[in-house]
């Protein structure tokens, strides 16, 4: 059991997400960077829909009440087991009683923490995913957000060595951020308003939630209003009559009212999730075969990916 | 012959790396929303592995698809089957007749005056106009439970409120463009408020969501006065 002692409402039980009842206007929900979540899991080879923990923002502190291995991954900063610091990412175990503080980032905004054999906690629409928007998944499968004193039941596992995520993995969020993103056919844009978007540079503004991350740029775009609202995926960019795009996330309303530029590439969705206000972004075109590729192959290496 | 039906519906496109997109047709159109019927059946009946979830609204269809186990070409064969499928086996299913009863009362309708003055009719009239059509489901999803009926009478078109409201109550009745909703829980909204249901349009189960209505459904409004709204809602709050 882990026992939490301290939570903010940026900290969540995640899976993969809820899919299957978009149609009937149900979010995906699932983690903001699910490169970083699915390693979580893959540490403690574990399946990669195991519930873990969304912690957002750092300051989470909570008690491993039996035995067991524990993967931390994603934002990082000022994190100890026990009063002893953690190296970085990686997979750890702590003996019943331990107690993990997980403090100030230094980089990134979303930390993963994982279990052997994920948290036990009861699906809601095939998904523990919490969504706030819906009140749908989560520990009381209201939607509600972890707090004091809320208890997560894990599986008790024997010990294992201490073993530390390669390198060439290990990711910074703290350098500017080139997205990739794949362009739409659209008649609400100007070619001229595309090339405008794709040669600014914008910062991530403060209006940053799980439902979709507001950018700042120079200039406006230009652009059509649809007469309809239209279907919207995830990583989908939105230009509202503002003229300052939205990058929608995990989870963001299934139809939707502005026009759509494009959809940033899935590596670089858990990428752009990690940066915080004033941080810098910018885009490039990729075509979707190129990016089908890259998906493919997380597919293959974490066995799914979303 | 199959791949000229796949043609007559479209091209379908990739928009992400997991996701295509197809137009299904006009919005308002009867062939489109028995297009959705139709697949929304198959979905329900067949559960194809290679397709994760899908997304409809207003004559286009997306598609969240394992890219791994399928093509373009592939999914638009399938679809053009789907879609030949003889209509009278969707019929009688989904294409029932749904009622809503309705308190117009201005107590719950609470832009009833202001759209009254803005589009220059009496409150009577509105309510009339309103509730003395036939509409159908053009599209579901914003969050559950939201259903997007049309068209409405034309004398009673008009755009979103300017500044939209943080909280519109569960069961409200709105208006806008050309379409008219019904909120299923509280949330911030945008379109004109003119009633109030009383009881749910949705409830989410542990497995499935009860949704009342879908797309290609017929609904029809019925006006009901204060006392028959608190009865409703008494009973329904005693079951």
């Amino acid at each position: 059991m882990l026992h939490v002692k301290l939570a903010n409402p940026m900290h969540t039980i995640q899976d993969l997400g809820r899919f299957g009842f978009a149609s009937q206007g149900v979010a995906q929900a699932g983690p903001m960077d699910s490169v970083s979540a699915c390693w979580a899991n893959q540490l403690l080879k574990n399946p990669v829909s195991c519930p873990l923990i969304e912690i957002g923002g750092g300051g989470f502190v909570a008690e491993f009440i039996e035995d067991v291995n524990f993967a931390m991954t994603g934002a990082w900063g000022e994190f100890s087991l026990n009063g002893d610091p953690l190296a970085g990412p990686g997979a750890y175990p702590a003996p019943a009683g331990s107690e993990l503080r997980v403090g100030r980032l230094d980089s990134g905004l979303f930390t993963y923490l994982a279990v052997d054999s994920g948290f036990d906690v009861h699906p809601v629409l095939g998904s523990v995913a919490t969504c706030q928007r819906d009140l749908l998944g989560g520990l009381y499968h209201t939607g509600v957000s972890l707090s004091v004193g809320d208890k997560l039941n894990y599986q008790r596992a024997k010990l294992m060595a201490l073993q530390l995520m390669p390198r060439r993995y290990l990711e910074s969020y703290s350098n500017p951020l080139v997205c990739e993103i794949i362009l739409r056919a659209s008649d609400n844009f100007e070619p001229t308003a595309v090339d405008q978007f794709l040669h600014q540079s914008y910062t991530v503004s403060q209006e940053q939630s799980r439902m979709g991350y507001r950018l700042h740029g120079q200039s406006n775009i230009d652009a059509d209003r649809p007469r309809y609202s239209v279907p919207i995926t995830l990583g989908g960019v939105q230009i509202p009559p503002s003229g300052q795009p939205i990058v929608l996330m995990r989870d963001h309303q299934s139809l939707g009212g502005y026009p759509l530029i494009g959809t940033v590439a899935r590596k670089s969705l858990g990428q752009l999730a990690q940066r915080k206000f004033g941080q810098q972004v910018s885009f490039r075109a990729v075509s979707p075969d190129e990016a089908r590729v890259d998906f493919i192959k997380y597919q293959k290496f974490f066995g799914d990916f979303r | 012959m199959v791949m000229s039906e796949s043609n007559s519906q479209g091209l379908i496109t990739w928009i992400s790396e997991d996701t295509v997109e197809l137009r299904l047709g006009p919005p308002v159109a009867d062939q489109t929303l028995l297009k959705v019927e139709k697949l929304a059946r198959w979905v329900r009946t067949e559960d194809p592995i290679w397709l994760v979830d899908y997304c409809y609204g207003f004559g286009i269809l997306s598609m969240v698809i394992r890219p791994e186990l399928i093509s373009i070409d592939q999914i638009s064969e399938i679809l053009s089957d789907v879609f030949a499928e003889s209509a009278c086996t969707i019929y009688g299913e989904s294409h029932s007749f749904f009622e809503i009863p309705v308190c117009y009362d201005p107590s719950l309708g609470l832009d009833l005056q202001s759209v009254s003055d803005l589009i220059r009719m009496s409150v009577e009239d509105l309510v009339d106009a309103h509730c003395s059509r036939d509409y159908r489901v053009l599209a579901t999803g914003f969050v559950p439970g939201f259903a997007y009926l049309g068209e409405t009478d034309q004398r009673i078109h008009l755009p979103r409120r300017d500044v939209p409201r943080t909280r519109v109550p569960a069961g409200s009745v709105a208006i806008a463009e050309n379409q008219t909703v019904v909120y299923p829980k509280e949330t911030p909204g945008g379109w004109h408020i003119i009633g109030r249901m009383p009881g749910r349009i949705v409830s989410l189960g542990e497995h499935s969501i009860d949704a009342k209505l879908s797309i290609g459904m017929t609904v029809r409004f019925r006006s009901i006065s204060i006392d028959e709204f608190s009865q409703i809602e008494a009973s329904n709050a005693t079951r």
